[in-house]
């Protein structure tokens, strides 16, 4: 028996020179060949053998390892404790395990997991420990990255701002963060439901039972991220927690592995939205106040253009009491007199109509608009201010109504600035030719463009992308803010503006505006 | 000679403006005619006794200061009434620099359009009434020898009958019966009253006596 002889050995220690019998031999043989590090120790602790795989590893002599001149080899952080577990489990004759760093030859130390059994002679009789180590860094070494990536994991998802769970290719939650479960209780939703291990997809589809829009295309999403149809999903929705209204956005990303699976977050963006809202309010106000602000300076204008009606009233009513005055007046030139003041009436209601639509703080209205005739518009309305500077207006428009979508106050607002703007260079420049031109035309199937084109005084090359910037003016009344509202009307119409210089002299200004498909005029 | 009826020309972009102006002028009896333009105006007007213009301030194409400007370089003395719907200072000084009767802003009351334009045209008809004597003292001035034409320049001049005599190589005496002469085929009462016509007919500057 390997035991006996053995334990036979252990009892010649010290006296290596002895003869070995042949099944000690046969025991060493085995013990140097086994594909693990083994060691032997004594009745007094002392470790009385070590096979070639430990002291290879080690790179010391049987001799400076026997006794517990092996200690000098195990680190010095791990030796207490190793002592500690041997001593203990020798004393009750116990197995034990544990794991430590010994130092390989090479002068770094290893990760040893080391497992020792009390060995007993055939009589029961105690008669010392025999171990067998196996170098376990690699394995502790993936256990570390495993466990790193795992924690980094973990806590990624557990610091993400919103609130985010992890399904697997079937709908099931696999992991979720804490911002998911606050959430679900804030809502007061079935908590077990929204937590690891249920069904989200089902949860979904129960909402869409209930009537949920959003929770329909969720449920399209998630199953089209699920089966691999699309990569990502993201939309807003409105909600409400806890009594407030709330906007969120979902997202869905698809999880890179093998067995699939997908990652659902919602993100709280009530406070973006309400800025979005907030802004939009205020660019509206901020268009209305430009929109008031360029009537002011019109006033001039708007009060010659409502001036001829009334002028031509005021006189008809007068010829007319002068008829009737004079005695036997002729009624059918009453009659033709009555019917130019009513006509001259109506012509002043449309002046002030038509001003008073610019000046009236009303949301936007998007509609089927024909472009030449919101050019129209704007041309009735600035025609008395061209007379007063003496400018000419040539209108050359498409001879087809130029459909878009848009809101034609707004529309109303580019062009009315762009061609005060024009009539102000052409005043400005006082050359002789003083002719403002607005164009419209289609640019392609799909844009149309309106142009407004002047002799004034032009724009400085490095001017022509700045004079869209906020608060960037030549005359000394005005905001400045007048293009740069235009810019962001025409891009929020899905737009575009640019300037260019004229082609001897004056400026272009010009507008693409996404043509309105729709068919009927 | 009896006074040709007064005309009122109306010049306004605005054909109702124009309307209602010209039915005013016919009620109050005066001759109305109206154009749109200060062109249509040009082309259509003729001197023909006394009457007044009524233009609006901004017109497309030539303006009224413009139409006043050319008016006067053509010396064509029609009173005008100035009417507005945008009313400026500067514009207005310039209207009555240049002659203007009266600078309107509209919309006005009738009463004051037409004293503006009683008045207009009480000027055109002395302008009428001293073009027409002029009209005379230059065709009496047609009827003088050649001469008597020479005489007459010397007298205006201020010239002795010996200074005219001795530059037209002549003697005193034939002067004196020249002279003489010229006093009764201009009609003159005394040698101011000549010297005075003579001067206004240069001053007119559309006839050149000598």
């Amino acid at each position: 028996m390997v035991t006996n002889v053995r334990l036979r050995t252990v009892d010649r220690r010290g006296q290596l020179t002895a003869r070995l019998d042949e099944s000690e031999q046969r025991f060493l043989r085995l013990a140097d060949a086994a594909p693990v590090m083994v060691w032997v120790s004594g009745l007094d602790k002392g470790c009385t053998y070590f096979n070639r795989r430990w002291l290879d590893f080690t790179g010391r002599s049987l001799e400076q390892e026997l006794g517990s001149g092996w200690s000098t080899g195990i680190h010095r952080n791990d030796f207490e404790r190793c002592l500690e577990i041997y001593t203990q489990a020798f004393d009750a004759r116990r197995e034990f395990s544990m794991e430590y760093r010994l130092r390989h030859h090479s002068g770094e130390f290893r990760w040893i997991w080391d497992i020792g059994a009390p060995v007993f002679g055939p009589q029961g009789i105690f008669e010392g420990y025999v171990g067998s180590c196996v170098d376990v860094s690699e394995r502790k070494r993936a256990e570390q990255r495993l466990r790193e990536s795992r924690e980094m994991v973990s806590s990624v998802v557990a610091s993400l701002y919103g609130h985010v769970a992890v399904l697997d290719r079937t709908g099931h939650i696999i992991a979720v963060n804490d911002e998911w479960l606050r959430f679900v209780r804030d809502n007061g939703a079935d908590e077990a439901a929204a937590s690891v291990g249920a069904s989200y997809l089902e949860a979904c589809h129960k909402a869409v039972g209930l009537g949920d829009e959003s929770a329909e295309k969720a449920v399209a999403a998630i199953e089209g991220v699920l089966n691999g149809s699309r990569e990502h999903f993201s939309m807003d929705y409105a909600c409400s927690s806890q009594g407030v209204d709330r906007w969120c956005e979902m997202i869905v990303n698809s999880l890179r592995r093998p067995e699939g699976g997908a990652i659902v977050s919602h993100i709280d963006i009530t406070a973006r939205r309400r800025a979005e809202v907030e802004a939009q309010r205020l660019q509206q106000e901020l268009s209305h106040l430009a929109r008031v602000s360029t009537m002011g300076e019109l006033s001039a204008s708007l009060a010659h253009e409502l001036n001829q009606p009334l002028t031509a009233i005021l006189t008809n009513a007068q010829v007319a009491q002068r008829l009737i005055a004079a005695g036997n007046p002729d009624l059918v030139e009453l009659g033709e007199i009555l019917a130019d003041i009513v006509a001259d009436d109506q012509r002043a209601g449309e002046v002030v109509h038509r001003v008073r639509s610019l000046i009236h703080k009303g949301n936007v209205e998007t509609q089927r608009l024909d472009l030449n005739s919101v050019v129209w518009d704007v041309v009735r309305l600035v025609r008395s201010e061209a007379l007063i500077k003496d400018v000419k207006v040539i209108l050359e428009l498409n001879p087809l109504p130029m459909m878009i979508r848009g809101d034609r106050i707004q529309m109303q607002q580019v062009l009315l600035n762009l061609i005060i703007n024009g009539l102000e260079a052409i005043n400005e420049s006082g050359s002789g030719d003083a002719t403002l031109v607005v164009r419209t035309k289609l640019a392609d199937e799909q844009w149309v463009q309106v142009s407004v084109e002047d002799t004034g005084v032009g724009i400085e090359d490095s001017a022509l992308e700045s004079i869209f910037q906020p608060f960037h003016t030549r005359k000394t009344k005005g905001m400045g803010m007048g293009l740069s509202i235009c810019r962001s009307i025409v891009q929020a119409h899905g737009g575009r503006i640019w300037a260019k210089r004229g082609g001897e002299r004056g400026a272009e200004l010009h507008v693409l505006l996404p043509v309105d498909l729709e068919l009927r005029p | 000679m009896s006074a040709p009826e007064p005309t009122v020309y109306l010049v306004d972009d605005d054909a109702s403006v124009c309307q209602s102006l010209a039915r005013l002028m016919k009620a109050v009896g005066y001759r109305a005619r109206a154009f749109s333009s200060s062109d249509e105006f040009l082309r259509h007007y003729r001197d023909e006794g006394p009457a007044c213009l009524v233009l609006d301030m901004h017109l497309p194409g030539m303006t009224g200061l413009e139409l006043q400007r050319t008016l006067t370089v053509a010396h064509r003395s029609l009173p005008i009434v100035f009417i507005t719907g945008h009313g400026d200072v500067p514009t207005s000084v310039q209207a009555m620099k240049g002659g203007a009767v009266d600078f309107l802003p509209k919309p006005f009351l009738d009463a004051d359009l037409l004293k503006a334009v009683g008045q207009a045209l009480d000027r055109s008809a002395q302008q009428h009434a001293t073009g027409l004597k002029l009209e005379r003292v230059r065709q009496r001035l047609e009827g003088l020898t050649q001469r008597e034409q020479q005489v007459l320049a010397g007298v205006v001049e201020g010239k002795l009958n010996k200074q005219i005599a001795a530059e037209l190589g002549t003697t005193e005496k034939t002067v004196k019966v020249h002279r003489g002469r010229v006093m009764e085929k201009m009609e003159a009462s005394s040698v101011a009253a000549l010297v005075r016509d003579v001067e206004r007919l240069r001053a007119d500057g559309g006839a050149k006596p000598f």
